[in-house]
């Protein structure tokens, strides 16, 4: 139609930082580093991959309401919590395998995330927050008050079987199930439904006006957040051979918020990064310290006055002033 | 049965009250601010312990108690004072996310440096002198404590509507309320004004503590329940509306008091039907703003 | 009760007896407009006299306290305004609103993916798809130039013509206009002017507007409402209004006709 070449629709994206071609070459050389990890590492550090890997798929899915849809909702874990429990309670009562019921805990999730969804996305911001808070609350204390089916809190013992039971095989479980996740994830940020959810974010009231329902939208990314978050749950639980309530606390939900923005919210790969930062940070510290809130307290203190783009975020911003300084 | 429905209703009503006083600190700084404080549930923590130690120190209940109602909302103020003009100021252009994670890491401070000064026993406060009986309510006994609680929540629910409509301080925090943007137009103090709603807001957090204290247990994680329920009160009243937390809290505390007669480990899912149901037919809240 | 029945003009947007009350105040009283198919139709009132209200009510923003609202045949009173968005009925906001984080050409292409009902489907891929539609579109408001840059860090016009081209997207037949030259240059202003007349003159899209700058109304409007402290004053051709002594006086100020 036109002579010129038309100018691509998406600009390189972070053009300044990688093209597409290194950019696969270093995600495949993770992926295969990931599938190597079992061979070098010890247990007790396996452990600490699997836990990461669960935070990352757990922030991921977080990150595409606060950092796509630019939802702050601070009730996530309540999904995520229900992912463990539908492993635990299928596993308990109907004595289905934990992978089965892995299978089985998006879907459970996803149809709580839908009810709580449906009346939280009348609202918006600050009040979002408080009440997706608050309905986490509620889903946390049904599980601590439903002794019969729940266990309350003294939790409910969830089984793997015997090929899960090596750390070895549960870390290449763990590791194959997020990375698909995370793929489908990856697809769906990149999707068409993913832009509108950026446009909502950007401008609600022109996304209204270019036809978008936007509480619908709100409620799809919602729903599926929710979806992954109990998949990161249903792996929790065969972890740790137990679903506890406390897999529900807000305190729990605090947490992919904070991986998000310490990993920085505007990129896919920021949240992993913030789930690496966290897991590792968590674990030096519970190791170490008596009071391992306090400290870890002063520690988000400080990110969020003295880093606002997260520790990723300056470790980029550093790596550019470098870089400039070299050219 | 009835009767002890009622009775059941009005022991709610008294707990109610105290909520009333926490969640009216927490709609004052929302609805100025603009921010969900989580440090809220931590202030009256802290006021909490503070009444234990300063109710130990003076040695006698009364006196003791008396002193504790003087002493630790002040401090309490001051400490949110302090967290607002040093921590929150700094951040106020941040988007909400930052603000949301700056008040919750504050949380786990405290919580930890309560363990850290008072260990994580569960302590008691007695009541003072007088009114540690009971007065006999359509045959029942019914503790003059809570009676007390049930009166001093309806004086300060006066003082305050006293304060947000007699005094300048109060007209700019309801014209805060109303209209965010005009405030700084006004030629008002935005600086000040923040300050001081969140010292307010804090000390009420705080005398929710004090007067909490000699009914409930002071331990660590009574932080979370009152913030969640406070958060409950401040959706179901409208935002920035005193009145509507005292509606809010009230309904709240007497749903959750009459729920554990029926239910009682689900109790708190009767105070979330009703959240639902104000939220289908007045998102903003019974007494709040229609924007 | 018995909504009354659209009449049979080829009217493409009528509003019948609108009122709307915030509280006390009485944005609209009573206000009746029909817009016709193809036409550049203005109005006009001094500040407060309910012409953003109006606009908002017929793009769904706001809900009317009485009255209807009918595109075509179609009741649209209660159909809330992405759904208009979809039908037909784009808008322009006073401040310009568009998706200041997104390229030029992704903020069409997003209005296209938008309108299409691609956005619907979490695993269609949003890529390059409608590259060529976006780039036309752009060109159509003569800023197809600019396509690789933010739309933040357009000039005001710029903007402008990126709102149009996005409202463009769904192939509209009617737009609703907030000021479309508040804030601009002269030469900006004309080339937004030149976008106006030539949708509404060669693809016969209705074009409703308000604005404050006079000559501008006087010279490209066919049909022009004058409004007044939330009532419709009078409604005529530019040269009707220009002779109502009622709109000298209570919009021009009294006795005041230097500029009519």
């Amino acid at each position: 139609m036109t002579a010129q070449p038309l100018p691509p629709l998406q600009p390189a994206a972070g053009s300044a930082a990688l093209s597409m071609r290194t950019k696969t070459v270093i995600v495949g050389g993770l992926i295969i580093g990931l599938y190597l990890l079992p061979f070098v590492l010890g247990e007790s550090y396996l452990f600490l991959s699997i836990d990461f890997l669960i935070m990352a798929l757990f922030a991921v899915s977080y990150n595409l309401l606060l950092g796509q849809a630019g939802m702050l909702s601070f009730g996530h874990a309540a999904y995520y919590g229900l992912g463990a429990y539908t492993v635990a309670i299928l596993f308990n009562k109907l004595a289905v395998p934990v992978y089965i019921g892995l299978l089985a805990s998006p879907f459970i999730a996803g149809a709580i995330a839908l009810a709580v969804g449906w009346f939280a996305v009348r609202v918006t911001g600050m009040y979002f927050a408080m009440l997706t808070l608050a309905f986490g609350q509620l889903l946390h204390t049904v599980v601590m008050g439903w002794y019969g089916f729940t266990g309350g809190d003294d939790g409910l013992p969830v089984m793997p079987p015997d090929w899960l039971l090596p750390a070895r095989n549960y870390y290449l479980f763990v590791l194959t199930v997020t990375l698909v996740s995370l793929a489908a994830l990856r697809l769906i940020t990149l999707s068409a439904f993913g832009t509108a959810l950026n446009a909502i974010r950007e401008n609600r009231q022109r996304a209204i006006f270019v036809g978008l329902g936007v509480r619908n939208y709100e409620l799809g990314a919602f729903v599926i957040a929710g979806a992954f978050a109990g998949i990161a749950g249903a792996m929790r639980a065969p972890l740790q051979q137990m679903a506890f309530p406390s897999l529900l606390h807000w305190s729990q939900s605090a947490e992919p918020v904070l991986m998000a923005l310490a990993g920085g919210i505007y990129t896919f790969a920021g949240p992993i990064v913030g789930a690496a930062i966290f897991v590792f940070t968590n674990f030096v510290i519970t190791t170490y310290s008596e009071y391992p809130l306090l400290v870890f307290g002063v520690i988000v203190l400080l990110v969020v006055l003295y880093l606002p783009g997260g520790v990723a975020g300056a470790v980029i911003a550093a790596w550019e002033r470098l870089r400039r300084r070299a050219r | 049965m009835m009767d002890e429905i009622l009775i059941q209703a009005l022991s709610g009503l008294s707990r109610g009250m105290v909520l009333f006083v926490v969640a009216s600190g927490l709609t004052l700084i929302f609805g100025t601010m603009r921010i969900a404080n989580f440090a809220h549930g931590s202030f009256y923590m802290l006021a909490a312990f503070l009444t234990y130690s300063v109710a130990t120190m003076v040695g006698d209940r009364t006196w003791g108690f008396l002193a504790a109602l003087c002493l630790a909302p002040p401090i309490v103020a001051g400490v949110g004072a302090l967290i607002e003009w040093g921590l929150l100021k700094r951040i106020a252009t941040r988007p909400h996310q930052y603000q949301l994670i700056l008040t919750y890491a504050i949380t786990l401070i405290v919580a930890d440096g309560i363990k850290m000064l008072w260990g994580s026993d569960y302590r008691t406060v007695a009541r003072p002198a007088g009114l540690d009986g009971a007065i006999t309510i359509l045959d029942m006994p019914f503790p003059t404590y809570n009676a007390m609680l049930i009166l001093v929540g309806v004086l300060i629910a006066v003082g305050l509507h006293l304060l947000l409509t007699r005094t300048r301080f109060g007209k700019t925090i309801r014209a805060a309320v109303a209209d965010g943007e005009m405030i700084g137009a006004l030629g008002v103090n935005v600086q000040r004004l923040f300050t001081g709603v969140f010292a307010l807001g804090a000390g009420l957090a705080g005398l929710g503590g004090v007067l909490a204290a000699p009914v409930g247990s002071v331990s660590l994680g009574i932080d979370s329940s009152i913030i969640i329920e406070s958060f409950a009160v401040i959706i179901i009243g409208g935002v920035g509306n005193v009145m509507g937390a005292l509606i809010g809290a009230v309904l709240i505390g007497v749903v959750h008091a009459v729920g554990i007669l029926f239910v009682p480990k689900l109790a708190i899912a009767f105070v979330f039907i009703a959240l639902c149901a104000v939220l289908l037919i007045r998102p903003q809240g019974l007494l709040g703003r229609n924007t | 009760m018995t909504a009354p029945s659209p009449s049979p003009s080829p009217a493409i947007v009528s509003v019948t007896s609108v009122s709307m009350h915030f509280g006390g105040f009485r944005a609209l009283d009573d206000v009746s407009i029909d817009l016709q198919r193809g036409e550049i139709h203005a109005i006009i009132g001094p500040n407060g006299a309910g012409k953003s209200t109006l606009l908002n009510v017929i793009s769904g923003l706001l809900r009317p306290t009485r009255g209807d609202v009918h595109y075509g045949d179609q009741r649209i009173t209660h159909v809330p305004p992405h759904r208009r968005a979809r039908l037909g009925i784009a808008r322009s906001f006073q401040i310009t609103s568009i998706f200041t984080g997104f390229t030029v050409h992704q903020n069409v292409q997003l209005a296209l993916l938008a309108q299409r009902g691609d956005c619907r489907h979490p695993f269609r891929l949003t890529g390059e798809r409608y590259r060529d539609e976006a780039h036309e579109l752009l060109a159509r408001v003569q800023i197809a130039g600019m396509g690789a840059r933010m739309g933040g860090e357009l000039a005001a016009g710029d903007r402008k013509r990126l709102e149009f081209a996005i409202a463009l997207a769904g192939d509209p037949q009617v737009l609703l206009l907030d000021e479309p030259t508040a804030g601009m240059s002269g030469a900006e202003r004309e080339i937004v002017v030149g976008i106006i007349r030539s949708l509404s003159a060669e693809r016969q899209i209705s074009v409703l507007f308000t604005e404050h700058d006079i000559d501008m109304v006087f010279d490209n409007a066919h049909r022009i409402t004058v409004m007044h402290q939330g009532r419709r004053l009078v409604q005529g051709t530019p040269a009707a209004v220009r002779s109502d002594p009622r709109v000298r006086d209570v919009y021009l100020g009294e006795g005041d006709d230097a500029h009519v």
